[in-house]
Order: structure tokens, then C-alpha cells, then sequence
């Protein structure tokens, strides 16, 4: 276990390194750069110049990067070119309400994912199946954005019920200030996920329910709720697992439209703010950092796949 | 029995789900508008009927801007959103009053210009405060100005400071006489230098909080404005509260919270649930909706030209004719009232109405295809051209790019003109369409391209000189556009110190630029914001700024 988790660990530092410098010289392929946006389209090109000198931006990439890395090696992440601050103190303020967010679309997600999944595979075929799985197609098809935007429209402008935007209202703070913001944004954030788990779960379940333990068990007089808890759920597990990673993965990384919509306080907006203005070290260090979450999240769901199924073994 | 354990189950779940919907409801309607109605209304007793005479002068106003301020260090920020909140925490020397530009004291109670309009000397106030408790004095002046111009100064590491050499590269000094009187040098006259002073660059910060965050000044509170900072939440909200010690006019509320929200569709539902009292860019299709629910839409037009730029270096567009072709080929009206729903005013010149030289006597292109069709014909190009058209995607002030640029294509085609349209990500745009020399010609390669300018000083001098004389920026101009005769008056006009001989030059350049287009002159974009109703003193500024110390609620 310990040998593979180093092998693992190791792996995992490549991966980042290597998507260091994808971000690294993709983002400044992409035409223009900070000074140029910062100063706009009437900018003296002498004017463009210094301040390029003053970011460091007129070394060859190369050496961008190589000096990028020392800095990395010295713990100094950066400074924001647009915030003027530390990338790592903007990054990390944005980054906890992102995991708020996420935690909350799993919540929701994780078990009545697994709820509708197996639902549908017990009563495959009947109207229960049917609905659920129209439900979670529609669900994966719809997009986002248009969600988001509909159940403001819905929730906030017409029933009242929920705040349209923002994490706290305007001035207040506080956990119950905040529980009523989350619902709409994890609510539309969660329906892919719960989507994805449910049908993954139905398929996973079905499988389950015609292998032969179960018909033993059946043959036993184990039937109904006792058969589905004790026998199929966990053995169904396994595969979700591995769902669960990659989901956790989305609701982190591709929480950025619905932070947008809802006015979220989250990675995701500032990292499209960020592309958008060419705020190179907070890019890079935002990607890598997302980069370093899904690894370490895949590396727990590795780990838990010898919790539910103590026949996996890890060499 | 079978029966009995059903009807249980069926009422726990019953059960179950009310009690999750109250809590659910019981969280919504503890948010925004209750809580926040009863802590502004602190000291009413009931009097709903007339909101005018029970103002709160405690209550706490509610802005929803589309984006988070970059950095509360005046001389960082180069966007609206920040600067309309600076605004606020800092102040200038001298300022515009809240109706126009029309200059005022400000920290400086007065000022003399030397007869060579090369030195300018200021007396300031002398009962002025920091938020910090520190006095606004001679040597803060001057450490404002230094810590941007000379590379040496002790607190040059606070930069960058991205506007500094666009307004005050001519000064050569700055010094200050005695405690309460600063001299500016300059090596050459400009007129427009004390428009510059109005400019969140030229704000006054206190040395003593600057030197204490120097390592990071982006969060400090350096000013001595109407409000003082409260709290910054990364993302969340932005919070100034009234400075009591204010040495002018203070605060007729306690408190404004900036609320960030990029969607105008949300920022309109803000407004319409009271979860905002005050909202920035409201959409021209959210306009009916928001003034439907009871609250006011307020407009004002700017110096915003929306344009579209003509590459005047290259065929077909070095032809003046052709210039003056394709302005006669666009409804602009139409343009106006469809797409941006009457949001904008229908542009017949460089100069907006607000700003000196513009000439009302000059009407414009009006639409007339057939005038464009024998321009071409007379141009050499009786069966129109090909041409490539870059259009940005969004960006600040650009309305609705991509439904204007696509009507304009259409227009052109009408005329026989083809516009491959080529739409851009911002970033991306400003790279296709910038200059990389100084003498930037070189690397024009493209056609034509949308854009707009904002003339945030107020002062024509910052722009029409930027995009229509040789010396604009990038040099000799964006559109490549020489017009030897525009270009000396423009120059005159620019160390000409006595303002009506000085407004006169601009005239005669601005109907210069018109006659001889380097862009299709399209609209001045208008400033609109939603108010909710119970608001009051809101008043728009061509500025752009919001004078948010008027407010009552």
C-alpha cells in the first residue's frame, strides 16, 4: 500500500508539472497580454513596453518559466497582476466558497443520485424507471446556464423563495444567510452529477441484481428491501466510485458557469476573470492548483475502492 | 395492518417534506429584504406613505456593479467599476460638480496658473482628514504625485501605475511651498492638466497608510473621501461607511455595499426583489421588465462613442470617399432604437454633446445607400469589395457588439460592400487590431474593426487628439488616419489656455474629422442604471461617477 501510494504521489507530481507548462505557454500563445488589456486600445505602445518590462513579460518564455519555477521552489506563488496581491491569498479567499458549493451539489447529488439509480433498477421498465431516467436525461442535456437563469427567474423573481444572487446578503453574514443562497447554485450545479450517478448506478445495479449470489439469495427467501441493502447496494458501489471521483472533479473545476450566473464568490469566476485580463500567475497557479485537488481527490477514490471492496488489492 | 403501516409511512413522508420546505422558506425570507428593511428603517415609526421625509440617515445602500473592484489603491485601476467606488474614498484637487464638467475646489481651495501656463499653484484646505487621522497637507500632495512619476521614490514598488504616464508625463516637478501650498511644473503647456487632476489617478493618498501596507497597498484605505472603507469581502461585497470627519458635505446615508453581479439579467432581478437599490448597466431587453416592477431606469448619454475603425492606410479604405460612403450606407437610427432599444443617441460627430467643441450645426451622415452607391461609383468601386471585419465579443462600454456589427454588415452588403466578420475574444481583439511599432503602420493588416472610446476626463484633449490627429495613440493613430489640418489644430488647441479660442479650435477640427471620416461615426452609448423605488438624490454624471453621497432610502 505504502509502495503504491509513493508511486502514486509521484505520479501525480509529473502530471502537475506537465500541466504547468501546458497552461504556462498555451496562455501566452493566445493573442494579447496583460499590459496590452490593462492599458486598452488607446495605449501609447511605448507605455504597453514599460509596464511589460515592469511584469517581466519581455523574457523568452523559456526563461519565464524557469524563473516561474524557482519562485515555486520558494514557496512564492506570484502576484496577481490585476489584484496586485499574492496570488496564493486570492486564490485560496476564492476557493473556499467554491468547496461550499461543491460539498453542497454533492449532498444533494450523492444520494439522490444513488436514490433514482437504484430506484429505476428495481423497478426497470415500470413508469418509475421511466420518469427517473427522463428526468436524468434531461438533466445531462440541459444546459446550465439556461438553468441557472430560469430558476432565478422562478425562485427568486416570481415565488420569492431564494435570494438570486450572492453568497450573504448585501451587508449580512452568517450560516443560515448563507444556506439560503446555496440553494439554487448547488441545486443547478448538482444535476449533472446526479445525472451521471443515477444512471451509472442503475447500469451498475442491474449488473448486480443478475449474478447468481443474488438469485441465491433470492432462492433463500431473501427478497424485497433485505435482498436490494445487504447484497446489491454495496457490490454496486464500486464502479460509482469511480464516477464520484470525476465528479468531484466538475463540481470543482466546472462550477465556473454557475458561479458566473449566481454571482458566486468562487474559483471559477475568478479564473475566467483572470483569462480574460491574461493575469498570467494567477492562471497558472489557480490551474495548478485545481490540478493538484483532482489528483489528490483520484487518489482517494483509489483508496476507496479497497474500503468498499476488500478484494481490491494494491500492489 | 398491512394497510395502517402505508398510511404511516405515507404521513412521515408528508410530514418530512414540510418541515424541509418551512426551513427552506424560513432561511429565504430571513435574507435580504426583510432584514434589511427593518435595519434601515431603524427609526421610522410606520410612515410608508412618504419615504422623502423618513429617510434614514443611517440606511445602507445596495449597488450592484457588473464586476469586483480590482484594487482599492487609486492609482492601480483602469476599470469602471473600480473607479466608481474610489470615487467615493478618495479625493482630488480639484473635482467636477455634480452636474457637468464644470470645475470645483476640491482639497485645493483655490489654485493660480504662472502667465507661461508652465507652473500651477495650489493652496489646500487646511481642515482635511484622512480616514487614517493623519492631515491632508503639502508634502501628501506631493508624495501622491512622486510615488507615480519618479522611479526612485521610496514607494515606486507600490505600482504599477498604469495611467501615471498617460495624464502627468509632462510634469517635471512637483513641491511643495509651505504646509499648505504645492506647485506643479510642467515642461510644456496643457491645457487639459487640471481635467487630468479630476482622475482617480491624481487622487491624494496618505503617506503614513501607504508607507504601513507598502508591501500590498491593493486592500488599503488611503483617502480622505466622503466614505471610508469598511470591509472588503473577496468576491462577495465591497462596504464604505460615512466619514463623519468628512471636511465637506457628508454622507446623507450610513453605509453603501457594492455588490458584485456579472449577469444583467440577475442584476435586473436584484433590483426588482430588493435585493439591490441601486444597479449599474441595466440590459436594454431588462429595461421594460425593471421599470414594470415599480422601479425607475435612469439614462444619461456619455462620451462614449461606439465606432467602427477604418483602416485608412490600405484600399479600399485610404479613399475618402469611400470613408464617407459607408457612413451614408448605415441606418444608424435604426441601429439605435432596435438593437439598443433608445439606449444610446445617434452619433454625427467625434465630440460628444457634453464635451467642449462639439458642434450642433453638424448633422451627420444621414442614411442614404443610393449617396454611398454613386460614392462608391465615383471611388472606382462600382461593384463594392471584400473586406475582413473584427468584432469583440463583449467588452467594457461596447454595448451589444456583435448585433450592432452584424447589422452593419448587413447594411454594407446592401451597398455591395462583403464583410467577412471575424468575432474576437477582448484580449485577442486589442492584439489583432494594435500596432507594434511606434510608427504603427507597419503591421496594419486589418480591414475594419468595432470599438468604442470613453473620454473619462472629461477633457477633449485625452481624446479626440488620441484617435484623429497624428499624434494620437498608437501613433499616428489607431485608423492610420493623417489629416495634416485636424492635427495643427488639435495641437494648438492643446497649449491654448484661453477656452473659448481654445473650444473654437476644437469646432474647426472636430467638422474636419467629419467631412473626412477615419471611422463610421455609430452612437454615443448612454449610461443607464436602475434605482428601486423609495431611493432618492440619484442623479447620473457624465463622468460615469456615481455621486452615491446624494442617496436616501
Amino acid at each position: 500500500m505504502g509502495k503504491y501510494l509513493l508511486k502514486r504521489i509521484i505520479g501525480a507530481f509529473f502530471v502537475v508539472i506537465g500541466i504547468s507548462i501546458i497552461v504556462f505557454v498555451a496562455i501566452r500563445l493566445a493573442p494579447g497580454d496583460p499590459a496590452e488589456i490593462m492599458l486598452g486600445s488607446y495605449a501609447q505602445q511605448d507605455e504597453v513596453e514599460k509596464l511589460r518590462e515592469q511584469m517581466g513579460l519581455n523574457r523568452p518564455i523559456v526563461m519565464q518559466y524557469l524563473f516561474w519555477l524557482k519562485d515555486i521552489v520558494h514557496l512564492d506563488f506570484g502576484t496577481s497582476i490585476t489584484y496586485h496581491r499574492p496570488v496564493l491569498d486570492v486564490i485560496v479567499e476564492r476557493l473556499i466558497p467554491t468547496i461550499y458549493l461543491g460539498a453542497a451539489a454533492l449532498i444533494i447529488a450523492v444520494p439522490f443520485g444513488l436514490l433514482f439509480g437504484s430506484l429505476s433498477a428495481i423497478y426497470r421498465n415500470k413508469w418509475v424507471d421511466k420518469l427517473l431516467m427522463s428526468i436524468s436525461f434531461l438533466g445531462i442535456s440541459i444546459p446550465v446556464f439556461w438553468l441557472g437563469m430560469i430558476s432565478i427567474i422562478v425562485f427568486s423573481l416570481y415565488l420569492h423563495i431564494f435570494p438570486s444572487s450572492g453568497m450573504y446578503s448585501p451587508g449580512q453574514t452568517g450560516f443560515l444567510n448563507m444556506l439560503s443562497h446555496i440553494v439554487l447554485p448547488s441545486f443547478t450545479l448538482s444535476l449533472i452529477p446526479m445525472s451521471v450517478i443515477a444512471r451509472m448506478m442503475k447500469n451498475s445495479m442491474l449488473e448486480v441484481l443478475n449474478q447468481d449470489y443474488i438469485k441465491t439469495a433470492q432462492a433463500k427467501g431473501c427478497n424485497g428491501f433485505q435482498k436490494i441493502w445487504r447484497h446489491a447496494m454495496r457490490n454496486s458501489f464500486v464502479p460509482i466510485v469511480t464516477v464520484l471521483g470525476v465528479e468531484m472533479g466538475y463540481v470543482i473545476g466546472g462550477a465556473l458557469v454557475v458561479e458566473n450566473v449566481f454571482s458566486w464568490p468562487g474559483i471559477g469566476s475568478l479564473l475566467l476573470n483572470a483569462i480574460n485580463t491574461r493575469d498570467y500567475p494567477l492562471i497558472i497557479c489557480g490551474c495548478c492548483l485545481l490540478a493538484v485537488m483532482y489528483a489528490v481527490i483520484n487518489l482517494l477514490m483509489d483508496i476507496m475502492y479497497g474500503i468498499i471492496d476488500p478484494r481490491i488489492k494494491y500492489e | 395492518m398491512k394497510r395502517l403501516k402505508e398510511i404511516k409511512a405515507i404521513t412521515a413522508f408528508i410530514l418530512a417534506v414540510a418541515l424541509i420546505s418551512g426551513v427552506l422558506n424560513g432561511c429565504g425570507s430571513g435574507d435580504s429584504s426583510q432584514t434589511t428593511a427593518a435595519r434601515n428603517t431603524g427609526n421610522e415609526s410606520g410612515t410608508e406613505t412618504e419615504p422623502a421625509s423618513t429617510a434614514n440617515p443611517d440606511a445602507q445602500i445596495v449597488v450592484d456593479l457588473v464586476a469586483e473592484p480590482v484594487s482599492t489603491d487609486p492609482t492601480h485601476v483602469t476599470d469602471i467599476n473600480s473607479m466608481r467606488i474610489l470615487y467615493l474614498m478618495y479625493d482630488r484637487l480639484v473635482d467636477w460638480d455634480t452636474d457637468g464638467f464644470n470645475m470645483i475646489p476640491s482639497l485645493a481651495e483655490s489654485w493660480e496658473m504662472s502667465d507661461d501656463a508652465l507652473s500651477y499653484t495650489f493652496h489646500l484646505r487646511k481642515d482635511a482628514k484622512f480616514h487614517d487621522g493623519s492631515a491632508v497637507n503639502a508634502e501628501a500632495v506631493v508624495f501622491s504625485f512622486e510615488r507615480q512619476l519618479d522611479e526612485n521614490h521610496e514607494f515606486a514598488g507600490t505600482g504599477p501605475f498604469p495611467n501615471a504616464a498617460t495624464y502627468f508625463a509632462n510634469v517635471t516637478s512637483v513641491e511643495a511651498l509651505d504646509d499648505y501650498t504645492v506647485k506643479f511644473t510642467l515642461n510644456s503647456p496643457k491645457s487639459a492638466f487640471l481635467a487630468y487632476l479630476t482622475t482617480l489617478t491624481a487622487s491624494i493618498v496618505s503617506p503614513d497608510t501607504i508607507a504601513a501596507n507598502a508591501s500590498d497597498t491593493s486592500m488599503c484605505d488611503a483617502g480622505s473621501g466622503v466614505y471610508s472603507l469598511d470591509h472588503w469581502t473577496k468576491g462577495v461585497e465591497l462596504a464604505l461607511v460615512r466619514n463623519d470627519n468628512y471636511w465637506g458635505e457628508k454622507a446623507k446615508n450610513g453605509s453603501v455595499v457594492f455588490v458584485p453581479v456579472t449577469e444583467g439579467l440577475v442584476r435586473a432581478t436584484n433590483l426588482q426583489t430588493g435585493q439591490a437599490d441601486i444597479v449599474a448597466d441595466v440590459d436594454p431587453d431588462s429595461i421594460a421588465a425593471v421599470e414594470a416592477s415599480g422601479a425607475k431606469v435612469e439614462q444619461q448619454s456619455t462620451q462614449h462613442l461606439w465606432y467602427v475603425g477604418l483602416n485608412c492606410q490600405k484600399a479600399p479604405f485610404d479613399n475618402e470617399l469611400v470613408r464617407q460612403a459607408v457612413n451614408y450606407a448605415i441606418d444608424k437610427e435604426a441601429i439605435v432604437n432596435d438593437i439598443l432599444k433608445g439606449t444610446g443617441v445617434v452619433a454625427t460627430q467625434p465630440l460628444a454633446p457634453v464635451t467642449m467643441g462639439y458642434d450642433e450645426t453638424i448633422k451627420g451622415y444621414d442614411y442614404d445607400p443610393e449617396k454611398a452607391k454613386e460614392l462608391l461609383a465615383e471611388a472606382g468601386y462600382p461593384d463594392g469589395f471584400t473586406v475582413t471585419y473584427y468584432v469583440p465579443e463583449s467588452g467594457s462600454g461596447m454595448q451589444s457588439p456583435v448585433a450592432m456589427s452584424t447589422a452593419i454588415q448587413g447594411y454594407l452588403s446592401d451597398v455591395g460592400i462583403t464583410c467577412n466578420m471575424v468575432k474576437l475574444e477582448w484580449g485577442t481583439f486589442l492584439n489583432q487590431i494594435s500596432a507594434d511599432s511606434l510608427d504603427g503602420i507597419g503591421k496594419m493588416d486589418w480591414d475594419m474593426f468595432s470599438n468604442s472610446l470613453m473620454n473619462t476626463s472629461g477633457d477633449t484633449d485625452v481624446y479626440l487628439p488620441r484617435f484623429m490627429s497624428i499624434d494620437g495613440i498608437p501613433k499616428p493613430n489607431r485608423m492610420g488616419y493623417i489629416n495634416e489640418e485636424a492635427t495643427d489644430l488639435m495641437r494648438e488647441a492643446a497649449v491654448e489656455t484661453d477656452s473659448s479660442k481654445r473650444e473654437e479650435l476644437y469646432k474647426e477640427a472636430n467638422r474636419l474629422c467629419v467631412e473626412n471620416p477615419p471611422v463610421i461615426y455609430v452612437d454615443w452609448g448612454n449610461q443607464i442604471a436602475g434605482v428601486a423605488s423609495g431611493i432618492g438624490g440619484f442623479q447620473l454624471h457624465p463622468s460615469q461617477m456615481m455621486h452615491l453621497e446624494k442617496v436616501t432610502k
